[in-house]
């Protein structure tokens, strides 16, 4: 078999030899009959011609000799393709419509696969990346020396902190960038080495160690111009001096996109609130050869419960239990919450794409309905009806062909826009490009495409018998034809109808999402992030206090700025923190799971600036300094939460590792934390002069933009402290748009899709219609010419347009009732059958058919009777 | 294009083996064999041989290779590989059982088939 592939392969790229081969072959042997007949006496002429004669058709031969070695389909596919570029060079406007719609099918399904490939098929760049798994959920760092000594599971186990970045202060100039601290068997657990020098080595990140860093392959470029002598060098992080031991490979970033500098991990036990107070390091690992997924997770579930029995104080019984703590391989989870996105998109462009090859298909019936008498002609000179269909098909697939590659050039262009334009917190999003197999995949699109454009008018082939036309006129492709082209109509709106309902109910949500009420005012609210390094402030409340009124009033004095506060926290700004707390009237008994609180540091004027209402008691004042007693001021939800129907003035909580109550003098509504359309957090408040948190958001009143702020807040912070760095500088309205990316993008591009899919369907409507017009001339003729008033005539039109739209409606909605389940998990604030979408869509649709059917309409009243009926 | 079935294809097949397997020759050679075995009976449609041998080769029964003629020139001599060579055995026993059979029924006397 694979002998005869071989042999058939070789024939046909090297063609020419075998032609000039088999050519000799036959001369050869006319010669020697040649040689054969004049020895018996005849003359060389003669004998040449009585050769050819008992040969027989040489080119038959040579045909018969082709077939026989498996190539002459390939003549006659060449044959075909020639007539079908033929043909289509004859009606340009065929080819182009045709190519350019199915273009935009296969282009938006290989732009969206290719991130499909990207996020979500590919390997992750690591060696032997399916063995990489992660825990989970987060522990704290004490967990790190159980996992070394216990768990047989794995290779190696590895932890890098949640806190992804770092003060950089290089050549006088600070800069925030993303940076790690991970533990020593970081790199060697993913199986990366570095470019230059090395990575970490065991017992870096041990108490006592020199403090050393890893850069990464873009930060040695950018900010020290690929010195080669970089090893050894000192660079500042954070504040303390560590010395570079190594360049870490071109592309590599991990956990996050964009990590710049790793460092070790600080395994001081003595420290007890870093190394156990915050669950704040991920642990990834690779699986031992021969252990499986569930073997691992199962250690994992008895080692977990080793972790929960060393934390130096009691932690709840079903600590680290829930349903989301289970390793996982490092690609699946990495790809959490994106899947269901892409597939909902992937699932959009396939409908686009069907779309598109109806249009197609219904193209090619109206031309075919033109092309009879050729069809019939090629019949009666012999040939075959499969033979005809086949042509069309070539037809077909050359248009896919060409559609397939302009489709490929849309996506060149769109995949780098979509990357750009995709939440940046998207991981993987850098693996993301036309590869091969993205082009495999486009390729199996386009023939797939050009299979179901032809596949309907390949059935409409009239049968030879059928002959009897060829003598006729040719009126029309009849009436299966028409009902064929009908049905495909319909089943294009219904698909576009599936579309934009989908595309209306998250246009909905997201309105909905926009129009909730963070809690806090937006307007004219310019922040920015401000992290001193960790020494001046952690733990030293008089420095931090000290440093921020001086930098209060420094960017006090920038002419705009009307209002200056701080917050640790902002809602919406993406960090999150859970501290354990004892709250009066709470107790917690021992194993019982913690009270938890959400904790805020904010200067005095805060809640006032952004507009956070004080519902009962106070909010800070000036007088709230470390001197007087602990107060805290608490969220709405907290107060219903533990006071229900009481007042919480008075009450006492405070963090458990901390011995000094703190008394509630205040509490206030509340804000969305995490996400507007998660439900507020409990929350509580602490006086910026009596909980000093080393990095704070400034945030000021002003009508100023955030861009052109910056260099003039950078300057002001630079008089502070010089080796502070300013980051995230952004409007608090750019904060709520980023906060809801995800949503946004998802139903933008969803109701592009539904847009194309919306287009395409009017004009498949157009396009029957208009046809119809042209076919129905003689009919429309006669009615006029008998007293039919051009209302009448446009009548035809509409009706036809209105019977195709309102069947394309009901089955579109029927589908969209049926499927939708498949949107639930993407709406927020209404229903996935919500009535209003229900309702509107149908309007928009109706709009459509009658856009659609205007110009037809207009043609067919002006139909000249006169000529119609002269004419024939 | 469908052709009209070609009863003798088979046969045609089995003579060209057989005329291999006496020794490497080129196309015009093979016909010269069984031209000659057949006492000038059977007349192989020289049109028809060609294709017959590419078949032959592509389905691995025989392999052409360039060679010399007898008088100098440049011809592709064909052999027969192990495959072909099985191939003519089975094609053969075939071929005996059924002239054995024919013979069996064109000797039948009316005796021997009453039931």
């Amino acid at each position: 078999m694979i002998a005869r592939l071989w042999d058939m392969l070789r024939a046909l790229f090297f063609r020419r030899r075998f032609e000039a081969d088999m050519s000799e072959e036959f001369r050869f042997h006319l010669d020697q009959v040649t040689e054969e007949f004049v020895k018996r006496g005849l003359t060389r002429a003669e004998a040449e011609r009585r050769a050819r004669v008992s040969f027989g058709s040489v080119d038959g031969a040579r045909d018969e000799a082709r077939e026989a070695r498996g190539i002459r389909w390939a003549d006659e596919l060449r044959g075909d393709l020639r007539y079908a570029l033929r043909t289509l060079r004859r009606s340009p406007g065929f080819a182009l419509v045709s190519v350019l719609t199915l273009a935009l099918g296969i282009g938006a399904n290989t732009t969206i696969f290719s991130v499909i490939n990207g996020v979500l098929l590919k390997p992750l760049p690591f060696p032997e990346s399916g063995r990489l798994v992660q825990m989970g959920q987060d522990y704290p760092l004490g967990a790190l020396p159980i996992y070394r000594t216990e768990a047989s599971s794995f290779q190696g186990v590895a932890a890098f902190l949640s806190q992804g970045e770092v003060n950089l202060f290089t050549t006088g100039r600070p800069e925030r960038v993303l940076g790690r601290a991970v533990s020593s068997e970081f790199f060697s657990v993913l199986g990366v080495g570095a470019t230059l020098g090395r990575t970490f080595q065991n017992g870096e990140d041990a108490p006592g160690a020199t403090p050393v860093a890893v850069i990464s392959y873009g930060l040695w470029v950018r900010r020290f111009g690929r010195d080669p002598d970089i090893i050894g060098k000192p660079i500042v992080i954070n504040g303390d001096t560590r010395q570079i031991v190594g360049v870490a490979p071109r592309g590599f970033a991990f956990p996050v996109a964009g990590t710049e500098v790793w460092m070790p991990v600080d395994l001081n036990p003595k420290n007890v609130g870093e190394v156990w107070g915050a669950m704040n390091a991920s642990y990834f690992g690779r699986l031992r050869g021969g252990v499986s997924l569930e073997q691992a997770d199962a250690q994992h579930r008895t080692l977990i419960s080793r972790v929960r029995d060393a934390f130096p104080w009691r932690m709840p019984d079903k600590w680290a239990t829930g349903a989301g703590n289970h390793v996982r391989r490092l690609d699946d989870l990495l790809a959490d919450g994106l899947r269901n996105r892409l597939a909902l998109l992937f699932g959009a462009v396939g409908l686009v794409l069907l779309v598109a090859c109806a249009n197609v298909a219904n193209l090619n019936l109206t031309r075919l309905a033109g092309r009879q008498r050729e069809i019939m002609v090629r019949q009666a000179l012999g040939g075959s009806r499969w033979r005809v269909a086949r042509q069309l098909f070539v037809e077909q697939l050359l248009l896919a062909g060409l559609g397939g590659a302009a489709g490929v050039t849309l996506a060149l262009i769109g995949t780098p826009l979509l990357v750009r334009w995709l939440p940046s917190d998207t991981p993987r999003l850098d693996g993301v490009r036309i590869d091969a197999k993205v082009l495999v995949f486009t390729a199996l699109v386009s023939v797939l495409a050009g299979l179901l454009a032809a596949l309907g008018p390949m059935l409409r082939v009239p049968r030879a018998e059928r002959l009897e036309g060829l003598g006729n006129r040719v009126t029309g492709p009849g009436r299966s034809a028409g009902r064929l082209s009908n049905a495909l109509v319909v089943a294009e709106m219904a698909l576009a109808v599936v579309l934009v309902m989908g595309a209306g109910l998250l246009i909905r949500s997201l309105a909905r999402l926009l129009a909730v009420d963070p809690g806090v005012r937006v307007e004219q609210l310019v922040t920015a992030r401000v992290t001193p390094d960790p020494a001046k402030c952690e733990g030293n409340v008089g420095p931090c206090v000290t440093f921020y009124s001086s930098l209060e009033r420094e960017v006090g004095s920038i002419p705009g700025v009307t209002a200056v506060e701080f917050a640790s926290m902002l809602p919406l700004d993406g960090q999150s923190l859970w501290w354990p707390m004892l709250v009066e009237d709470h107790p917690v008994p021992p194993g019982g799971a913690a009270n938890g609180l959400t904790p805020h540091t904010v200067s005095p004027g805060y809640f006032a600036l952004m507009g956070i209402k004080v519902l009962q008691g106070r909010a800070f004042t000036r007088d709230d300094r470390s001197a007087s007693d602990p107060v805290v001021v608490i969220g709405k939800a907290a107060a219903d939460h533990y006071w229900p129907g009481q007042s919480p003035l008075g009450k006492h909580i405070r963090p458990v590792w901390v011995t000094r109550d703190a008394t509630i003098v205040g509490v206030v509504s509340d804000v969305r934390e995490y996400g507007l359309s998660a439900a507020p957090e409990l929350d509580f408040y602490m006086p910026i002069e009596q909980w000093a948190a080393g990095a704070m958001t400034v945030v000021l009143r002003t009508s100023l933009p955030a861009g052109s702020l910056e260099p003039e807040l950078k300057r002001a912070l630079g008089k502070v402290d010089p080796t502070a760095p300013l980051s995230h500088v952004q409007s608090m309205e750019q904060m709520v748009r980023t906060s809801i990316a995800s949503p946004r993008t998802t139903a933008i591009l969803l109701a592009g899709f539904a847009t194309v899919a919306l287009l395409l369907g009017a004009i498949g409507v157009y396009g029957v219609l208009s046809y119809g017009v042209t076919q129905r001339r003689r009919e429309i003729g006669i009615r006029m010419a008998i007293g039919a008033a051009p209302g009448d005539v446009r009548w035809i039109v509409v009706r036809r347009a209105a019977t195709l739209v309102a069947a394309g409606l009901t089955v579109g909605l029927a589908a969209s009732w049926l499927g939708a389940s498949a949107l639930s998990g993407f709406v927020f604030g209404v229903g996935v059958r919500d009535g209003a979408t229900f309702v509107a869509v149908p309007l928009v649709f109706v709009v459509v058919g009658f856009v659609a059917s205007y110009l037809p309409a207009r043609r067919a009243t002006l139909v000249a009777p006169r000529e119609v009926l002269e004419g024939e | 294009m469908p052709k009209a079935p070609d009863l003798l294809q088979g046969t045609l097949d089995m003579l060209i083996l057989k005329a291999v397997s006496l020794g490497s020759t080129h196309g015009y050679g093979v016909l010269l064999r069984i031209q000659q075995a057949s006492g000038d009976t059977l007349a192989i449609q020289q049109g028809s041989l060609y294709p017959a041998l590419y078949r032959l080769e592509h389905q691995g029964l025989i392999t052409g290779e360039w060679g010399e003629s007898d008088n100098n020139r440049r011809a592709r001599f064909y052999q027969l590989t192990a495959i072909g060579r099985r191939r003519l055995r089975a094609e053969r026993e075939e071929w005996a059982r059924m002239v054995d059979a024919i013979a069996a029924v064109m000797n039948a006397t009316a005796a021997e088939v009453r039931p």
